[in-house]
């Protein structure tokens, strides 16, 4: 669990806030993203897709250092405050996906299969403009339902059956991390992209 | 919680802030693609160390007209652990570009490579007289 910030750090990030600091943006999501993470875990044990509550958690923070007039200190501590801020973006990103899942459901029997142990035979079997409007309405629905470039690539790089863990890595943007470090990020990346592509009905071949 | 999952949400942030131009993040997104940078590279240019990157991205924008540009910059940099004189370049910059985007078109307006090598020029300049700071884009 990590360690709660307390009500003086709070009042005094606050008011550098306020007073156009920078770097306090910085050290506001420093010393409470982990902490308002762990409270939405708590709040949403069930929830499998960790990436909503990191988004949840992220859009919260920054959006309090764009705008600290909002929060009023008097009334609430600044971590309770990030946490409502939180779990109400979750939630609003909990119902736009069920909204989405139940417009998908015409598509959930469409499945993506790339042989990844022979990407010539899939060029074959998926030329770049020839092939079928059930892949190509996936693949346009793909890039709308995961619009993070980065997400992109990583997804781009398990389409191409790549197997090489600091490829991955780099576009990540952890390639200087160690190696066990970058094994482990890179298998929740590719858990969490997995669990959202079989959402929309997308099923990738693993590479053997 | 391990540093590793602290640096990976950090980082996380760090990629989330991209689309809020008050972010630092915004700039350097601009700057990678426009000069094809991976962050590994940018961080290198940037003489810091890939953590010194996300901790800038989650760092607010300097106003580049603003009287105290030049002491925001320095602090920011020297908060994170970059350099200043690389980090106003940069901010310059993404900041001419982002300007230059937002103008009405207009055909006999100088071109936006046009308009960064006039402000090349500026900045060379600008070093020759030992400000570095005062400037804008890197070759």
């Amino acid at each position: 669990m990590e360690a709660l910030p307390d009500e003086a750090f709070e009042r005094e990030l606050h008011q550098r806030l306020l007073d156009g600091d920078l770097v306090a943006s910085q050290e506001l999501a420093a010393a409470f993203l982990l902490v308002v993470v762990d409270r939405l875990k708590q709040r949403f044990p069930g929830l499998d897709d960790e990436s909503l509550i990191f988004d949840a958690a992220t859009d919260a923070i920054l959006s309090y250092a764009e705008r600290p007039s909002q929060y009023k200190p008097d009334g609430l501590r600044l971590l309770a405050y990030l946490v409502m801020s939180a779990d109400g973006d979750l939630k609003n990103a909990l119902r736009r996906h069920q909204r989405r899942a139940h417009r998908e459901l015409s598509m959930s029997d469409v499945e993506l299969l790339l042989d990844a142990r022979n990407p010539e035979e899939d060029k074959e079997a998926y030329p770049e403009h020839a092939v079928g409007p059930e892949v190509n309405g996936v693949a346009r629905r793909v890039r709308e339902v995961i619009p993070d470039p980065v997400d992109q690539q990583f997804i781009d790089l398990m389409i191409q059956g790549e197997r090489r863990t600091d490829a991955f890595a780099k576009v990540l943007g952890i390639a200087d991390m160690e190696v066990k470090q970058q094994r482990k990020i890179v298998k929740q990346h590719k858990d969490r992209l997995k669990k959202r592509l079989t959402r929309l009905g997308v099923r990738l071949r693993e590479p053997s | 919680v391990s540093q590793v999952e602290r640096d990976h949400l950090l980082a996380w942030a760090a990629r989330r802030a991209r689309g809020r131009e008050s972010f630092i993040a915004s700039d350097l997104a601009a700057y990678q693609e426009r000069h094809r940078l991976d962050e590994s590279q940018l961080a290198d240019w940037l003489g810091g160390a890939m953590r010194a990157l996300t901790n800038l991205a989650r760092c607010r924008r300097p106003q580049a007209d603003a009287s105290t540009f030049r002491a925001d910059v320095e602090r920011i940099a020297l908060h994170v652990g970059v350099r200043g004189e690389r980090l106003a370049r940069l901010l310059r910059e993404t900041e001419a570009i982002a300007a230059l985007r937002a103008a009405p078109v207009d055909a006999s307006a100088p071109s936006e490579h046009g308009f960064l090598m006039a402000a090349r020029d500026r900045q060379e300049d600008r070093d020759a007289d030992g400000d570095e700071y005062r400037g804008s884009p890197p070759s």
